[in-house]
């Protein structure tokens, strides 16, 4: 067992509870999908378990990393394991980038955090080859490129890249499909499918109930609270709560089949 | 996009805008002797003479070329600007030129010194205030700040002046034009510019702090003075720095008060020597420079924001 | 600092120093320019609560007398100028145009010129040394009012309330009086206070190098470069004027703090 959340209730300074008592398993090379419509406290389990609660939220309960508990580890022991092990993609590409360096250079930095300095060189060999997995042509011209200058889908590719640059372990992708039109979100689907069956372990939260046939294990919410959970086909095929028949009901409309 | 021809553009209207406003600033300053209504010629002669006839006046005038109309002594020295000769200066029968780069460098050092100055604490405090956030540094640095944008100048030299060349002989009391003697009178000039400017780069800071890149640079694993030195403060400076190019303009004025407080023969006091004996040419051309100045500083300093923010597209409004 | 205890200090000590300015022929103890060459340099005593002068003037008359000529300059002048420029830089934004690049121009010129200049400049043409202060504060303070109240003008015009407002027929000016003002103004009143408290100091910095005063007027500045020459006999007399400079000035830009707090503006220097 990879990664481990044992009870984790958030709270806000004033009492109220954002999430409540959320406990999942994530297995070496296993995908687990987070879905509930806006609100249900998605986010907030994502910037959990990166730690990335300002002191303003309350945090209880345990994210356990290789048998260690995460939020108990000392501020320098957190930075080794965010960025390295376990790395996190954004919702919204366009700002999620510094817009005053250029990707390339972002890119570089997010390495050299975790790696012995290398010449420019075989950095440029590293670039290369990660945007050309995620299938990045005109790889030059991107690596020189302010955020500003690329489009929505471009970037949540380069955000991918930057979080697969340094091999993690875990990946919490949170709404990575939110902010790209239907063919690229298709597309990143296969990608993320194709990690996972590499090895690597992803936590996935959308809304879009439709995106979980990826998934191996699903985990619905809604107001706060884990609804239903299991192998994704099991829930998907035989809903036993009656918000998770809702959410089916909902995507049907759309004409999808699993 | 940032291409090329946009590029050249910009600079071309920036030079444009350069020079009407230096032009501007000219003929407003010739304009304002010309109708201030003290004849020059007048005040050259009752120096010497308390009882100078009419006559004396008018030769000396017309030797000065003063009873020319107007339009033909304004046209004579924008042409005499672009071949650098700004006029004789009516105080002392030198070329006003001559005058200016005399007493130029000394100012030009005290202020690079009070820049400097301000550039290093502004930084240095901003950062160190946000890092260790409502700790005794930053509540001390904040109200040190408060009061110290309230401090004038002139009044800041002459306490300084006071406390560390007559009481405690520190430094000189007299300028002699090393660098040890500029340092009270930069330091007098900053104070101010430094407390403002802290002030406007924490809130800068702070600011830049809430956005997403940040949240994202912390869960890549960067420290808070990684994020704060390394991405932040690039986004968060041209806030500081466009105030910064104002009141570096504005410091060629409280230059001529420091100067009068420590005796310092820099442009300032040539200005308010030229202004006190109503010589046109000498505070033409003083003004000349200072309007140069100060519309290169703001320039650079908007060249400057671009460059280390690129993401800052600041308009001239 | 709370913004409560900034605006309510602010005021505070604003009201304090206008009072004092107002009421100072009612209370001070002596006739400000009534000199007494026996008292040179006194200490404080009964009579003379700041002591005296080089020349044996009443400290404390001359420092409550100070504020009447700072305060009653800068605060008629200023208001005067925000009048103006909020109409004009306002209807200047509005419109556009060419009529939009002279003005920016203008200020541009205008803020490039040392105000110091014009002052001493038009020391001789005018026979009431205050008039040509007046009109050199007018003429910087305008510019910077003008660049001001068109930056803050120029963010509101991009927003869409404008927009509808074209759409649904309104004419220029309603438009500048009844919606582009009211949402410039409050930004403007902070700048409008800090203004204030930076104009004091340059009517302070004349007055330091002798322009556009009477010589011996009561005024802080003036004071100041009187003391110079008691350096070493009496240095109280520095500490005195600066003081009440600072603290003067501190109230006007402590209300301008609080005031940008109160209006949730963050683009200055507001932090929590």
């Amino acid at each position: 067992m990879l990664l481990e959340v044992k009870e984790l209730t958030v709270s806000l300074a004033s009492g109220k509870r954002i999430s409540e008592h959320i406990s999942f398993q994530v297995e070496k090379g296993e995908m687990l999908s987070i879905v509930g419509s806006s609100g249900a406290g998605k986010t907030t389990i994502c910037m959990a378990v990166m730690g990335l609660l300002g002191t303003s939220y309350k945090t209880q309960g345990k994210v356990i990393f290789h048998e260690k508990d995460i939020l108990t580890m000392h501020e320098k022991e957190r930075r080794q394991i965010y960025g390295k092990e376990i790395c996190y993609i954004m919702q919204n590409p366009m700002t999620a980038f510094n817009p005053s360096i250029k990707i390339g250079r972002q890119l570089e930095r997010t390495y050299l955090q975790h790696h012995n300095h290398i010449t420019k060189a075989e950095m440029l060999i590293i670039q290369e080859k990660i945007l050309q997995k995620l299938g990045l042509e005109d790889t030059e011209r991107i690596l020189k490129s302010y955020p500003f200058m690329l489009s929505g889908g471009m970037l949540q590719r380069l955000m991918i890249a930057a979080a697969l640059i340094n091999q993690p372990q875990v990946l919490v992708a949170d709404e990575t499909t939110t902010a790209i039109d239907a063919c690229n979100r298709m597309e990143l689907m296969e990608e993320l499918r194709k990690l996972c069956d590499e090895g690597m372990s992803i936590l996935f939260v959308t809304h879009d109930i439709s995106l979980t046939a990826y998934s191996d294990k699903i985990l619905i919410m809604n107001r706060g609270k884990v609804i239903e959970s299991g192998m994704t086909k099991n829930v998907l095929e035989n809903p036993k709560e009656e918000y998770t028949e809702h959410l089916l009901y909902a995507c049907h409309l759309e004409r999808r089949s699993f | 996009m940032f291409t090329k021809g946009n590029l050249g553009r910009k600079l071309l209207k920036r030079l444009l805008n350069f020079v009407i406003v230096v032009w501007g600033v000219v003929t407003l300053s010739f304009c304002l002797q010309v109708f201030t209504g003290t004849d020059p010629a007048e005040m050259i002669v009752r120096k010497n003479n308390l009882f100078a006839t009419e006559e004396q006046i008018q030769a000396v005038r017309t030797e000065l070329g003063l009873d020319a109309p107007f339009h033909e002594r304004y046209l004579d020295y924008i042409k005499g600007v672009f071949h650098g000769d700004l006029g004789t200066a009516i105080t002392n029968r030198k070329p006003v030129i001559q005058n200016i780069m005399e007493a130029l460098p000394v100012t030009c050092i005290i202020i690079i010194m009070a820049m400097v100055w301000i550039m290093l604490f502004t930084t240095l405090v901003a950062v160190f205030s946000v890092i260790r956030k409502n700790g005794i540094f930053d509540n001390a640095a904040r109200l040190f700040c408060i009061i110290g944008i309230c401090v004038p100048s002139f009044w800041l030299a002459l306490i300084l002046l006071s406390v560390f060349a007559v009481k405690i002989p520190v430094f000189s009391v007299i300028a002699d034009g090393s660098i040890k003697s500029l340092i009270l009178p930069s330091v007098s000039m900053a104070v101010p510019v430094i407390c403002i400017a802290t002030r406007v780069l924490r809130a800068s800071i702070l600011n830049e702090l809430k956005s997403d890149y940040v949240v994202y640079a912390k869960a890549r694993g960067f420290s808070n003075t990684q994020i704060i030195y390394g991405e932040v403060l690039r986004n968060a400076l041209p806030a500081a720095i466009t105030l910064f190019a104002q009141y570096c303009a504005a410091l060629f004025g409280t230059s001529a008060l420091v100067e009068n407080v420590f005796s310092i023969e820099g442009l300032g006091s040539y200005l308010i020597k030229s202004c006190e004996g109503m010589d046109i040419y000498g505070i033409s051309g003083a003004i000349l420079v200072c309007a140069v100045l100060f519309v290169f500083f703001n320039t650079v300093a908007d060249i400057l924001s671009a460059v280390i923010c690129p993401a800052y597209r600041g308009e001239r409004i | 600092m709370k913004r409560k205890v900034q605006i309510t200090a602010g005021i505070m000590l604003i009201t304090f120093f206008v009072l004092v300015a107002v009421c100072a022929p009612i209370f001070a103890p002596h006739n400000p320019n009534t000199t007494n060459l026996a008292m040179k340099n006194a200490a404080p005593c009964m009579e003379y609560p700041f002591g005296c002068d080089q020349l044996g003037r009443c400290e404390l008359s001359r420092l409550m007398y100070g504020a009447r000529y700072s305060l009653g300059l800068s605060i008629p002048v200023l208001f005067a100028l925000a009048v103006t420029a909020l109409f004009f830089g306002c209807y200047s934004c509005y419109k556009g145009g060419i009529f939009s690049e002279i003005i920016r121009l203008l200020c541009d010129i205008l803020m490039a010129f040392p105000v110091l200049v014009i002052a001493m400049a038009l020391v001789t043409s005018f026979d009431s040394p205050t008039a040509c202060i007046i009109i050199a504060i007018s003429i910087s303070m305008l510019a910077w009012f003008l660049r001001m109240v068109r930056s803050y003008a120029k963010t509101e015009c991009g927003k869409e309330y404008i927009e509808a407002a074209q759409i649904s027929g309104a004419s220029g000016l309603r438009i500048v009086f009844r919606h582009l003002i009211p949402n410039v103004l409050p930004q403007f009143v902070v700048y409008f206070t800090t203004g204030i408290a930076s104009v004091i100091i340059s009517i302070s910095s004349f007055a330091f190098l002798g322009v556009g005063l009477v010589q011996g007027t009561a005024e802080w500045g003036a004071m100041l470069n009187d003391a110079r020459n008691s350096i070493y006999t009496n240095p109280s007399l520095i500490i005195y004027p600066g003081i009440c400079l600072v603290i003067c000035c501190a109230g006007f830009n402590l209300l301008g703090e609080g005031l940008r707090d109160a209006i949730g503006k963050e683009d200055e220097t507001n932090a929590s």
